[in-house]
């Protein structure tokens, strides 16, 4: 493979870590209380709240059924709002958080939801104000399953970040596609491929370890 | 220390309203051990659940140290939760935090400085045993370490009243007594006020100093351990002693006992020996003083609260008019006898 073509490749996975690695941190700190207050306020929690977690539960499965693709066109002029364009790599990062936000929120809230319920009632019976109950129990209890939701997420969006080509957002998936496909040059197509299933193994991997070095039990 | 109040629970379900408590009434003095007796269904976790308001009444009043908690505010309720030790049958520890930092919970929670924090989690780990364990993690843990966790973490928040529900009842029977040992010697070094339920009257036996039974969420029987199991009045009483102290009446008898005249058959006793008198002569005086033949069946002897207690099942030839005074003499004497009923008189041989 030529140097020009290798150039190509840094690039392109510099990208993809860009746009996986913006979105999925942004998507976790906007997952993570959603989640939170997904499972508070679901039935018999500490925060019970019917018309809250009805309604948040609406909108969250309104985006994940959202297809990806019409995701990406659909919210361009949130995208022009936000990032001042509608192409390049910043323009597909707005989708891809707003794609992860509640596929990682319903995660965690799985997550949390694996927590000992009698451990939380021990902690109230502390006379623990909600928040302390978050912080000091949900969260840490929970520490395993939340690193392994954040890993599933991560995987995910390198897939969908193959898709932003079609915003210009290049990345490996576009790069594929455009000098495999369109160019006929399978090698590079292989070559893309090799690299996303590297980077996919390694995410899972450190991930795995992670949670290893979380759990306790 | 702890008065509950016409306390009732009453939960809505699909097939309408259920009530989990019905007007229950008790106190537990300072320094107490109250224990609450019950088979499951009959309401004790729901009743130890409204103590500290994990549950809310229908209607009533828990008064701690003469307050009213159910009056309070979310955040006066936290702060009485605080004086409100609970350990749990399933312990509910954090697998996240090690020993040491599961004891020191309740007092961040509280918001105690970190210095004297430290000390009071050092003082709680020493006393139930566990100083030497402070680093490990709960899943390193036995369950009797666990609920010794379980106990320090309650200690550490120095509450005025601790609530331990079925504590033991996750034990081993062995592991079980260290655990009510350690909740007794606790309470006595400390003047605790502990409220525990179980559906096991060995633990009331063991440790508690009054007992309340309950049955449908109401309380039908409530005095001291040793009156209670001495003179249960209830049939629920009546089968939780039977269990702690084991079947008297050997299962040749039980299988052919009939109620009814006694028609010239053998009539089967149970004595009740509490106190001083356990340790009367008391056979071979009815034999002497009634002229009546007793053939001794089965027996035990106990301890209940520091006193002799004890039950006799003995088998009575000759009819009612013989045995008649002989009960008359017994209960006059304040020694409880029950007449089971009459066995076939080949069986009587057969003895």
């Amino acid at each position: 493979m030529s140097h020009p073509m290798t150039a190509l490749l840094l690039d392109a996975l510099l990208e993809t870590l860009l746009m996986v690695g913006v979105s999925g941190a942004v998507a976790t700190v906007i997952g993570l209380p959603l989640g939170v207050v997904l499972l508070l306020t679901s039935k018999g929690h500490i925060a019970e709240n019917r018309a809250v977690n009805a309604t948040l539960g609406a909108v969250v499965n309104a985006a994940r059924s959202t297809p990806f693709i019409i995701l990406m066109v659909a919210i361009i002029p949130l995208t022009r709002l936000l990032v001042g364009t509608s192409i390049g790599t910043p323009a597909a990062i707005v989708p891809l958080t707003l794609a992860a936000i509640p596929f990682v929120a319903r995660l965690f809230e799985a997550a949390l939801r694996e927590v000992d319920p009698g451990v939380i009632q021990a902690v109230q019976a502390m006379g623990a104000t909600r928040l302390q109950i978050v912080l000091k129990v949900l969260l840490p209890e929970a520490a395993p399953g939340l690193i392994a939701a954040v890993t599933v997420m991560l995987v995910s969006l390198t897939g969908y970040s193959a898709m932003a080509g079609a915003v210009g957002g290049g990345g490996l998936g576009d790069l594929g596609i455009r000098y495999g496909y369109q160019r006929f040059q399978p090698e590079v197509m292989a070559a893309v491929v090799v690299i996303l299933i590297a980077l996919v193994q390694a995410t899972q991997s450190i991930g795995d370890r992670l949670v290893r070095r979380f759990s306790r039990k | 220390m702890l008065d509950i109040v016409h306390l009732s629970k009453t939960y809505a379900t699909a097939s309408g309203p259920v009530t989990a408590l019905d007007d229950v009434t008790f106190s537990v003095a300072r320094g107490e051990i109250h224990g609450i007796i019950g088979r499951s269904g009959a309401g004790k976790s729901t009743l130890i659940r409204c103590i500290n308001l994990l549950e809310r009444p229908s209607a009533g009043q828990v008064l701690v140290d003469g307050r009213d908690i159910t009056r309070l505010s979310p955040r006066e309720l936290n702060a009485a939760r605080r004086s409100i030790g609970m350990v749990f049958q399933h312990f509910n520890l954090l697998a996240s935090r090690t020993v040491f930092d599961n004891v020191a919970l309740p007092l961040e929670i509280a918001r105690v400085r970190p210095g004297l924090a430290r000390r009071r989690v050092r003082q709680a780990l020493e006393r139930v045993g566990l100083a030497d364990m402070a680093e490990r993690y709960p899943a390193q843990l036995s369950g009797g370490q666990k609920q010794r966790v379980g106990i320090a973490r309650a200690l550490a928040g120095q509450p005025k009243v601790l609530l331990c529900d079925e504590a033991t009842s996750a034990l081993d029977p062995e592991t079980t007594e260290q655990i009510l040992d350690l909740i007794r010697a606790i309470n006595r070094e400390l003047d605790l006020t502990v409220v525990l339920i179980t559906h096991e009257m060995q633990v009331i036996k063991r440790i508690a100093d009054r007992v309340a039974v309950l049955e449908a969420g109401r309380v039908i029987e409530n005095g001291t351990v040793f009156d209670v199991f001495t003179n249960p009045c209830s049939e629920t009483a009546q089968r939780f002693v039977r269990e702690a102290i084991g079947q008297d009446v050997p299962a040749r008898f039980a299988a052919v006992l009939e109620q009814g005249p006694a028609l010239g058959r053998p009539t089967l006793l149970r004595i009740s020996f509490a106190g001083p008198a356990a340790s009367d002569p008391i056979v071979s005086e009815l034999a002497r003083r009634f002229d009546l033949n007793l053939n001794l069946v089965g027996g035990r002897l106990d301890e209940i609260q520091g006193q002799p207690f004890g039950t006799l099942t003995v088998l009575v030839d000759g009819g009612p008019a013989k045995i008649e005074p002989a009960l008359n003499y017994l209960r006059a004497r304040n020694m409880p006898v029950e007449v089971l009923g009459h066995v076939p008189s080949h069986d009587r041989a057969a003895s």
